[in-house]
């Protein structure tokens, strides 16, 4: 009776609704192969945070979500400590370090001959253009020195006979009249003379470095002397404001009595 | 004073004073270097030219990366770098190479160890600099390299820390999954020796370093029985330990360890809000609160503006390195500006006033200098500014409306060690991806694994 009642219900299920029923099985058990089969890397990633919560248990209230024990073998992918790394030892200088100031001693003779053609080639070109560098060094320093004077007289045309209203006998055609007196000329042209060649490396700024150097010069205007009065405590930059002293073109002074006492220059990088 | 003293003590000698000059405005240039070639110690028997080559060009890409540097043409001292004379100089030889500094290098490999010897020299001083020999295991020479490159940047300018220091990010895998986590990385400063530092497969952001180097701490999402909520957590990067510091409801973000490493300014949006607070991850206090009690002010220069608790929205602090200040953004006003804020007197100062978006401040270590992000209103992209902590000197590092035609958002600078490079992400590349650069942009490289997408980029203290 009962197995009837049945046959009866199926017997009046229309035939659409079982291709809707059938297809509808089908495509969940594809979706459910698919998951298993390609969300498997993904399941193995969450099983970490399972390991994650034995190693910090102690410390912290974790709540995580219960992940499957199977896929537990991956623990071993997980290592929350960073690996070490250690730094490299460092030894004692080496001792048989030493510096061979000399220069004779050096026997280059027979490794210049051994040396192949092309390497003898590149370097005679090297050296042409360091020459021919230098070389474009100086035209360019003596133009910049050049422009700077003649900026130096434009000025003094425009400014320096408004600061000394009075002092001047004639408007003339003397720049050491317009400039001022023969002494501040003087100074001008040194201190234009030296920044121009007072270059610094790009970590010496913005760190209050500051050197004062005493000059002494010949009544030619030939630098006789100089000597660091006070040392920024940075040998590079100290040797760079020495280097500045000694490439920079002193000018004649116009009357010797200005540089009698010498000359105190202080350096610093910044404007 | 007693300069001005000696000053007007010359001024009052006369016409026959000696002259006083003050010389300023020096022009800049890079250091001339020269490298010799890496040969072999006197008493190595079996040289190996590529691990020597292999090892040369490791230390000039590093200098080169410091752009300090120019380095003298090989051919111009070939005749010079006797394999034989490692240990000795000839200063008046070297001299019309032009050089000012030159770097011997000699080594040598024994029982799986490289010793590597390095002699640096100053050419116009005619003197050595320093002389050290380093050991550590061959397949790690590079290590070995960043070292004696920072031994060398110390030598000379006094800085450490360039190339040992490392590189926090947040990375996900750019495969396509159903959920994709993002986890915590660490990375040498030249994308070399990348680990992932957790495996939670949840969502991990703004990581931050311990002024030790030797603890960080980020946020993570977490399931908190029904909900989600973030997590502030402390790692212990030598054993692996992990606290959480705050897990309080809401935001729980952006972390910022003072250099004295004291304190941690966060934001924690318990109260309704995004605050700025003060944590101690050494005890568990409660959180202090700061950017509620700080008053801004005013523009016009007279009187402050109080803080409105219900404008509040102050995020991502960063410390000034004397611990005295902190920088931050905040959209109180309207839209995300950057602030900076005076701990003791409690008075903040508004930075900026211009852009759409002005966010992820940090302050530099040497103080003098602040970069953020900023997206303008008609470009559109963010790019990488800087500004004076006075609010003068707006300027702008990444230019990504030209880079490469389409926009190129730069965002979330962090500065290295030194204050020369700072690191960010861009989507250059099209996925995010972490790169350091110089402040002028002349040297830039990336250094995020390319497999995947990596934000949120924290340049750590310098090691050891």
């Amino acid at each position: 009776m009962v197995s009837d009642t049945l046959n009866q219900r199926y017997l009046h299920v229309p035939l659409s609704a079982i291709i809707v029923s059938v297809a509808l099985h089908v495509v969940v058990t594809i979706t459910l192969l698919s998951y298993h089969t390609f969300g498997a890397r993904h399941l193995e990633k969450l099983t970490d945070k399972q390991f994650t919560k034995e190693i910090y248990q102690s410390f912290i209230q974790v709540d995580v979500v219960a992940l499957p024990d199977e896929i537990s073998h991956d623990k071993k992918m997980v290592d929350t400590s960073l690996p070490t790394v250690d730094k490299p030892k460092v030894m004692e200088q080496p001792q048989e370090i030493e510096t061979a100031p000399a220069p004779e001693k050096e026997q280059m003779t027979p490794l210049t001959e051994a040396r192949p053609e092309a390497k003898k080639e590149l370097i005679k070109k090297e050296r042409l253009k360091a020459q021919q560098e230098t070389a474009l060094k100086k035209l360019r320093d003596d133009l910049r020195r050049e422009k700077a004077l003649k900026g130096l007289q434009d000025k003094a045309g425009k400014e320096g006979r408004k600061r000394l209203a009075g002092n001047i006998p004639s408007k003339g055609v003397s720049t050491v009249g317009a400039i001022g007196t023969a002494k501040e000329r003087y100074t001008a042209l040194v201190a234009q003379a030296i920044k121009e060649h007072f270059r610094i490396y790009q970590w010496q700024r913005n760190k209050g470095l500051v050197t004062i150097v005493f000059i002494e010069v010949y009544k030619t205007g030939k630098l006789k002397d100089r000597k660091v009065l006070r040392s920024s405590k940075d040998p590079f930059f100290d040797s760079a404001v020495l280097q500045a002293i000694d490439e920079a073109r002193l000018p004649v002074p116009d009357e010797p009595s200005i540089v009698a006492e010498g000359i105190t220059v202080e350096f610093r990088p910044e404007e | 004073m007693a300069r001005l003293l000696f000053v007007l003590l010359l001024g009052s000698v006369g016409a026959k004073a000696a002259i006083y000059i003050t010389v300023t405005g020096a022009d800049v240039k890079k250091a001339k270097l020269a490298i010799g070639q890496v040969h072999p110690l006197p008493d190595f028997q079996y040289p190996d030219p590529k691990l020597a080559h292999e090892i040369h060009t490791q230390v000039r890409s590093d200098l080169e990366f410091t752009n300090l540097f120019e380095f003298v043409s090989d051919a111009s001292f070939y005749h010079l770098d006797h394999p034989k004379k490692v240990y000795s100089v000839s200063f008046d030889e070297w001299t019309p190479t032009g050089a000012a500094f030159l770097l011997k290098l000699g080594y040598k490999v024994q029982a799986g160890k490289l010793t590597l010897e390095g002699l640096l020299f100053d050419i116009p001083g005619r003197k050595k600099i320093f002389a050290t020999r380093y050991q550590y295991p061959v397949q790690q020479y590079v290590r070995l390299v960043h070292t004696l490159a920072d031994d060398i940047l110390k030598a000379l300018t006094g800085e450490r820390g360039l190339f040992l220091s490392r590189v926090l990010m947040i990375c996900k895998e750019l495969r396509r999954k159903m959920i994709t986590p993002k986890e915590v990385y660490i990375s040498d400063v030249d994308g070399k020796n990348v680990f992932r530092l957790t495996s939670d497969g949840t969502l991990s952001l703004s990581p931050s370093w311990a002024p030790d180097g030797k603890h960080i701490s980020y946020t993570q999402y977490e399931a908190r029985g029904r909900k989600r909520g973030t997590a502030l957590k402390w790692h212990n990067l030598s054993t692996g330990n992990r606290k959480i510091i705050s897990a309080k409801e809401g935001m729980n973000s952006g972390a910022a360890w003072a250099p004295n490493g004291r304190k941690i300014a966060a934001t924690l949006s318990f109260s309704g809000r995004p605050e700025i607070y003060f944590l101690n991850p050494w005890t568990d206090g409660p959180p202090e609160p700061f950017s509620r009690n700080i008053q801004v002010k005013r523009i016009s220069g007279e009187g402050y503006q109080p803080s409105l608790a219900s404008l509040l929205f102050d995020v991502e602090p960063s410390w000034s390195p004397d611990n005295t200040k902190i920088v931050f953004s905040s959209a109180r006003s309207g839209n995300p500006m950057i602030y900076t804020a005076d701990l003791a007197s409690k008075v903040a100062q508004q930075l900026t006033f211009a852009g759409k978006y002005n966010a992820t401040p940090a302050w530099s270590p040497r103080g003098d200098k602040i970069l953020f992000a900023a997206q303008r209103i008609v470009e559109g992209n963010f790019d990488i500014y800087m500004i004076d902590p006075d609010g003068n000197n707006l300027a702008r590092i990444t230019s990504g409306d030209r880079a490469t035609g389409r926009k190129v958002n730069s965002e979330n600078p962090t500065w290295a060690p030194t204050g020369r490079h700072f690191a960010f992400q861009s989507n250059e590349g099209g996925n995010y991806a972490i790169y350091v650069t110089t402040l002028d942009g002349s040297v830039k490289r990336r250094i995020s694994p390319t497999d995947k997408e990596c934000t949120s980029p924290a340049w750590g203290p310098p090691e050891g």
